[in-house]
């Protein structure tokens, strides 16, 4: 008794139609869906006033001082933490709500199309993750070469001119110079564990919540899903933050030690 | 062995890869409660940072489920 009945949650999405030759997901329609949302929550913030802010201001704001004081913390100094706040702060919002819209809004689970349910969390989708995880370490390979010009970038993972000048100057220092040099082509091996450990994160916390409490109820229905629900929604939440974190902190990396002399906190 | 077996005997392995997050994570948040008791007006900044830590090192744990769940 208190069994609902239903078949384990597929890791890919269901296809619920086809324009031309485009596969249309149910994770995509829940995507347009979030789309609607971010664009009402744009349209209201574009009309804040400036002496007179209302509740939903302030608590916008403070949202956002929230996020520019952590960022501000992983990077270290407040000019580059203020250039990339846009980015991240973007990104840290869109997981958010993807994370946290299936969970707020459970009713939309209910609208099926010819039995398959027409909306699914959007990262749950490991396309999804893999994309913003993909599209982040590029971006940050671009700020690296933009900052820094292209041959000192590459210089970085094969380090050849370093191994040379090593050994101009004695054996001793030509070995080190060799380990770095090894260490350097490790860091190309590592940009690709980046992409992959950040798309897996966020898709196996979502996956894996949504999967447990699909299982619960097929167990026993009443209670007992409860606590798992809170806890995906409370890693929801966090995995949306460690994404942002990361982001910064492969940033911060990158722009190596600018603008030491100005540290403020 | 046939297939199916081995499939089975892989997918328990992944299970048992999870083990070591547990005692990591008991750790990762003995040390936090350590730092939080010798300097309590830090608690604040501490909190957030161990929360990352936490998701941090529960990431290898998720690799392992999502691989048990696409075997």
């Amino acid at each position: 008794m208190f069994q609902i009945a239903g078949e384990p949650l597929n890791v890919s999405a269901t296809v619920l139609g086809y324009i031309g030759d485009l596969p249309i997901t149910n994770t995509m329609t829940m995507a347009m869906l979030d789309l609607v949302f971010f664009l009402i929550l744009f349209i209201l913030v574009s009309r804040f006033k400036v002496s007179n802010p209302g509740k939903f201001q302030i608590v916008i704001e403070q949202l956002f001082e929230a996020v520019t004081n952590l960022i501000t913390q992983i990077i270290g100094n407040s000019k580059a933490a203020a250039r990339i706040v846009p980015l991240v702060g973007t990104l840290v919002l869109f997981i958010l709500v993807s994370n946290l819209v299936i969970t707020i809004l459970p009713v939309l689970t209910g609208f099926t199309y010819e039995g398959e349910p027409l909306f699914r969390s959007h990262t749950n989708d490991f396309n999804t993750t893999v994309a913003l995880a993909f599209g982040m370490i590029v971006l940050v390979q671009i700020y690296s070469i933009r900052k820094n010009n292209i041959f000192k970038h590459i210089f970085r993972y094969i380090q050849i001119p370093q191994v040379i000048k090593g050994f101009r100057g004695g054996i001793g220092s030509g070995f080190i110079a060799l380990i770095n040099a090894f260490t350097g082509i490790l860091d190309i091996v590592s940009e690709l564990a980046r992409v992959v450990s950040l798309s897996l994160r966020l898709f196996g916390n979502m996956f894996a919540g949504e999967l447990l409490v699909g299982v619960l109820m097929t167990i026993f229905a009443l209670f007992l899903p409860i606590p798992i629900i809170l806890l995906a929604t409370l890693s929801g939440v966090i995995q949306a933050i460690v994404f942002g974190s990361l982001v910064a902190s492969y940033y911060g990396g990158v722009i190596g030690d600018e603008g030491n002399e100005e540290l403020k906190s | 062995m046939d297939p199916e077996s081995a499939r089975l005997f892989a997918k328990a392995l992944c299970i048992i890869a999870m083990l070591a997050t547990a005692p990591a994570e008991g750790y990762l948040a003995a040390k936090a409660f350590d730092a939080i008791g010798r300097n309590p007006k830090l608690e604040n900044s501490l909190f957030s940072k161990v929360i990352i830590a936490i998701a941090l090192v529960e990431s290898t744990a998720i690799y392992a489920l999502v691989a048990f769940f696409t075997l």
